[in-house]
């Protein structure tokens, strides 16, 4: 707090002003990539200058419950692929595991069940009426942290005053506590590399700056070279020996060999090498079954069957549209919910119940009917709007949710604050950066500070 | 027991010379209460580094990596098996308790999986067949009938081609007969699951074989009811299981990718499989080897 200041509430003429911040983003190349047709575009992406502010009492119940769900998810993934004891137990209905396009049967071995599957988690969550609720788990490839990086930067360099008053955790070691955990995944000396798909990937600008603070090779897959013995990165004729990867690639499309035979972005025999021991992966190719929206509604159940805990945190209850009577209710209820497919991502194919346009019912109302295991239905809800600057220098409110990042190496470590993300305008749902949506910094400070912050 | 040696050559030739090749090998027969593997050998040419473990099906796995440049490449398996001559005839029996199902592993296999989707002409091929819901007999006879409602063509499918068109044109191979026969008893509340293996030989004689496919049926003591619709049998003892998994794709026995600018041709595959006379002595000495 502003040690021997009279306390004053600060107002947004304490931070940068929208033109500072976008001009800053777009200085530092900030971008995030949409799709145009056939293209991806980059473009900065919108960051809003007026931070928000968690009191340290409140983020440590957070953080307490983020390390507890993660934990529990790296019991489940590695369970699904050894001896499926919560399934025998009958506390997850089998169904939702054997049918989840996210359970790679060909990750399977015995890397799958070492501990370390989950080496990075990015949990979304939102605040409503005070509460927060978590709505996803991303454990195949979490993204966004970068942008957070970015955001305390420009934040620190626009309005210095300001951020040392309030003097916010400090977010900026996480590079270098992912780098060690992805050591810790590794069985050897040698390189820790980010595999990126390419530039054409809407995260490019996360998988540049995070290679650069990491102090690690950015690669795509034609530059390296694996079997069974390990996994080699080629450059001007040499080979040197590759510990661990950073990938940032759909599971499935790792290997051609040991996964999707399509793909043109992976590295033959990268699964044989991981499976030998022979090479770290962060994240292990096993996590999409923990990930899965069909499988979400079960992580309390995961947590009290492998940790033995009451759940810290709480998630929305979750419409399993198999059943007929979750269905009849959620398809006689159209309005109050928000219908999401299972194996989407970016806010792609969500359907809000309360704005849906009568071809979009009746899609929706068609598919719950047909390929039930295809959506998951979940309760509107009240999301807790903050404040963001419009260009004429007035503010508005817009929904906004937050998205930390928890880092499993040798102990687990959350990333104070994490990626807070806001919708497009007041009247959007979507706060997905494929949907327009902005970004924000999110200052975890001293509880008294917190009060202080009221625009 | 009669051991059986076999002998299979899988030729991949390339169109031009490649300058590294990657592959996963799904050929080591597995170990059952019907069958033992008394000795087991993979030879690549070129020189080949390998390794195996168990993959998730509990299949041994090879992994082929090649590091020389080359226009082809041949992986030779050299196995000697041992099977059970006549073993228990398990029977389907009772369908299952679906409760019961839900928390058995092979519950894994009454879903649709990548290559068995759930499709409304199998509804239809289920009718027309005879199929009732849980009802083994009526899968039996499905089974032996399927061939009288599909041909046997060699040729008539590639290894991807899909399940509705095989559907549509009730024409196709062993592996084609096993999906078909998957869709069918899973349609029908069965756990089932494929298998890829050879046909054993019934004489001493060498037969020149090839792979084949069939399905197996869990019934709901938690046995495995081998089903061969190709052949219209039940597959028990003159069937060798080499790979079992939800499909074809599963089991793949020979999967790969190599660094070159060319597709090759698929590859040509010999099998060669022999009944041993029995020779106590041999059979220590195998033993032997195999430690």
């Amino acid at each position: 707090m502003i040690a021997g200041h009279a306390v004053r509430k600060t107002t947004p003429a304490d931070f940068p002003t929208l033109d500072e911040a976008t001009a800053w983003f777009q200085d530092h190349e900030v971008t995030f990539g949409l799709v145009r047709g056939a293209e991806v575009v980059q473009r900065p992406i919108p960051f809003d200058p007026i931070p928000r502010v968690i009191g340290a009492r409140e983020w440590a119940r957070l953080e307490r419950g983020l390390v507890q769900r993660v934990l529990a998810l790296e019991e489940f993934v590695r369970d699904i692929y050894d001896q499926q004891r919560i399934l025998r137990a009958g506390r997850i209905p089998a169904a939702a595991v054997y049918s989840s396009g996210g359970f790679l049967r060909y990750a399977g071995g015995p890397t799958a069940r070492r501990r370390g599957q989950i080496c990075v988690a990015g949990v979304d969550l939102v605040r409503v009426n005070g509460d927060w609720l978590i709505l996803e788990d991303n454990l195949r490839v979490p993204s966004g942290m970068a942008y957070t990086l970015a955001a305390r930067r420009a934040m620190a360099e626009l309005t210095p005053e300001a951020e040392k008053a309030f003097d916010p955790l400090p977010v900026a070691d996480y590079p270098q506590r992912l780098k060690a955990a992805l050591r810790h995944r590794a069985y050897d000396d040698g390189l820790v590399v980010l595999l990126t798909p390419g530039e054409h990937n809407a995260a490019f600008y996360e998988h540049l700056e995070l290679a650069r603070l990491m102090g690690a090779d950015l690669v795509n897959g034609s530059e390296l070279l694996a079997s069974h013995r390990g996994c080699w990165l080629m450059s001007g004729g040499t080979r040197t020996p590759v510990a661990a990867i950073y990938h940032r690639c759909s599971p499935e499309y790792l290997d051609p060999v040991g996964g999707r035979p399509d793909s043109l972005v992976g590295v033959p025999a990268l699964m044989a090498a991981w499976k030998s021991g022979c090479l770290g992966l962060g994240n292990a190719p096993t996590c999409g079954v923990g990930d899965d929206k069909a499988i979400f509604a079960y992580v309390p159940k995961m947590i009290r069957y492998y940790l033995g805990e009451d759940p810290i945190l709480e998630q929305p209850p979750t419409l399993d549209l198999t059943d007929p009577r979750q269905r009849d209710h959620a398809l006689a209820n159209f309005d109050d919910y928000v219908f999401k497919p299972v194996g989407g991502s970016g806010g792609k194919g969500i359907v809000f119940g309360p704005g849906a346009e009568g071809p979009d019912r009746a899609h929706t109302t068609a598919t719950a009917l047909t390929r039930p295991t295809s959506l998951v239905a979940q309760p509107v809800l009240d999301i807790e709007r903050l404040p963001c600057l419009t260009s004429d220098g007035g503010t508005e409110w817009r929904r906004a949710d937050l998205r930390p990042f928890v880092v499993m190496g040798e102990e687990p470590w959350v990333a104070p604050g994490g990626l807070t993300r806001v919708a497009p305008d007041p009247e959007g749902w979507l706060v997905n950066s494929s949907a327009g949506g902005g970004v924000k910094d999110t200052w975890i400070v001293e509880d008294t500070a917190s009060q202080q912050l009221a625009v | 027991m009669p051991i059986y040696g076999v002998i299979h050559q899988s030729r991949q030739r390339y169109l031009e010379t490649v300058v590294r090749s990657r592959n996963e090998v799904r050929l080591h027969p597995i170990e059952s209460a019907t069958q033992h593997s008394l000795w087991f050998q993979l030879d690549v040419s070129p020189m080949a580094e390998l390794a195996s473990q168990i993959d998730y099906y509990g299949n041994q796995v090879w992994f082929v990596s090649v590091e020389t440049p080359h226009r082809e490449l041949v992986l030779v398996t050299r196995a000697e098996v041992e099977v059970l001559e006549r073993p228990f005839a398990y029977t389907l029996g009772q369908p299952w308790d679906e409760t019961h199902l839900a928390y058995n592993p092979a519950s894994e296999f009454t879903f649709a999986s990548p290559r068995v989707p759930r499709l409304r002409a199998i509804e239809a091929l289920a009718v027309e067949l005879g199929v009732k819901p849980g009802d083994g007999e009526s899968l039996l006879a499905a089974n032996t009938e399927l061939r009288q409602r599909f041909a046997y063509v060699p040729g008539a499918t590639a290894v991807d081609t899909p399940l509705e068109e095989v559907l549509e044109r009730r024409m196709g191979v062993c592996q084609d007969f096993a999906h078909v026969m998957l869709a069918v008893a899973r349609n029908a509340g069965w756990p089932a699951r494929y298998v890829s293996g050879y046909m054993l030989p019934e004489s001493e004689d060498a037969v020149i074989g090839e792979s084949h496919a069939w399905l197996e049926v869990g019934n709901n003591n938690g046995y495995w009811v081998g089903l061969d619709p190709t052949h219209g049998v039940e597959a028990r003892g003159r069937h060798l299981s080499v790979a079992v998994g939800r499909d074809y794709d599963d089991v793949t026995p020979v999967r790969g990718a190599f660094l070159g600018q060319f597709r090759g041709e698929p590859p040509e595959v010999t099998v060669t499989i022999r009944l041993k006379p029995v020779d106590p002595e041999r059979e220590l000495a195998l033993h032997l080897v195999d430690q």
